[in-house]
């Protein structure tokens, strides 16, 4: 079951701030099932609306084990907690 | 491009019936086999309520906004990881046939680890129309493609509770086929 919502606001006409939870739970009732959560905060600054802006985010990932079994298995567990920044300018033309 | 390294060139055309113009849409990979089809039927007065056309071929998947909207409008960096890791396409495309289910293999990531690499069936269900839409109509069909789209289960699919979710998908369309003036079109991009 996956699940995501997003929030923006406009600071000014040029800078936004948008945050993001994302959720994904593969649920396939099988080995190698895991959670993965996204907490996702963003600053976005608008030289000339989508066609020439900078987007930074910084994103905490936390990943839980497999969910198939009650007791931790190294083999199968899959633990990607990490904390990003990403940041990209795009110019679209 | 798809993830599998497929071109995919557009073919359009179009023939007039009685008034009515009749336009096709292919789709043609690189061996020039036919990836695709669409078939689209609209009513010759523009700006009807009663456009109704019937698509086949690959799409994106047609849930939520952040699939919908074009990457380069997107407020964050990525898509959501129900479009970026849960896509069994990897590339936010997918199949479906109004108003049949279609089946789908999975194609697995076993890079990422977030998807198991277990054969699955995918179906989902949409009508379109070209026409403005309310919020209401978009939500119920966002809903009901959802739905379609969640039984990727193989082992689900044996059970009678993934029988009753299907049967509980072609009614929703229909009720929102038959409450709706219009119902929302896919965008591109």
């Amino acid at each position: 079951m996956p699940a995501y919502g997003s929030l923006g606001y406009r600071f000014t006409p040029r800078l936004e701030g948008a945050f993001r939870y994302d959720f994904l739970n593969v649920d396939r009732d099988a080995t190698g099932d895991t959670t993965v959560r996204d907490l996702i905060f963003g600053l976005n600054y608008y030289i000339k609306g989508n066609n020439a802006k900078v987007q930074a985010n910084l994103i905490r990932r936390n990943g839980a084990k497999d969910l198939s079994g009650t007791v931790a298995n190294p083999a199968t567990d899959i633990h990607n907690d990490r904390t990003e920044l990403r940041i990209q300018g795009q110019v679209a033309f | 491009m798809r993830p599998d390294g497929v071109d995919l060139l557009p073919r359009k055309i179009g023939i007039f019936v009685d008034g009515i113009p009749y336009e096709g849409e292919g789709t043609l990979n690189t061996n020039g086999k036919p990836a695709g089809v669409c078939s689209l039927l609209r009513k010759a007065a523009s700006g009807t309520q009663n456009n109704v056309y019937v698509d086949v071929g690959q799409f994106k998947i047609p849930v939520g906004y952040e699939s919908l909207a074009s990457v380069s409008a997107l407020p964050l960096v990525e898509r959501a990881l129900m479009f970026t890791q849960r896509d069994p396409f990897d590339g936010g495309y997918g199949m479906y046939v109004t108003p049949a289910f279609s089946s789908v293999a999975h194609k697995g990531s076993s890079t990422t680890g977030l998807t198991s690499s277990t054969a699955s069936v995918i179906g989902r269900t949409l009508l379109l129309s070209r026409t403005p839409k309310p919020f209401w109509a978009i939500l119920a069909t966002s809903l009901t493609s959802f739905t379609a789209y969640s039984q990727e289960s193989a082992a689900a699919q044996a059970t009678p509770a993934f029988a009753r979710q299907v049967r509980c998908c072609r009614a929703c369309v229909w009720i929102a086929a038959f409450l709706t003036p219009s119902l929302p079109t896919l965008a591109t991009g």
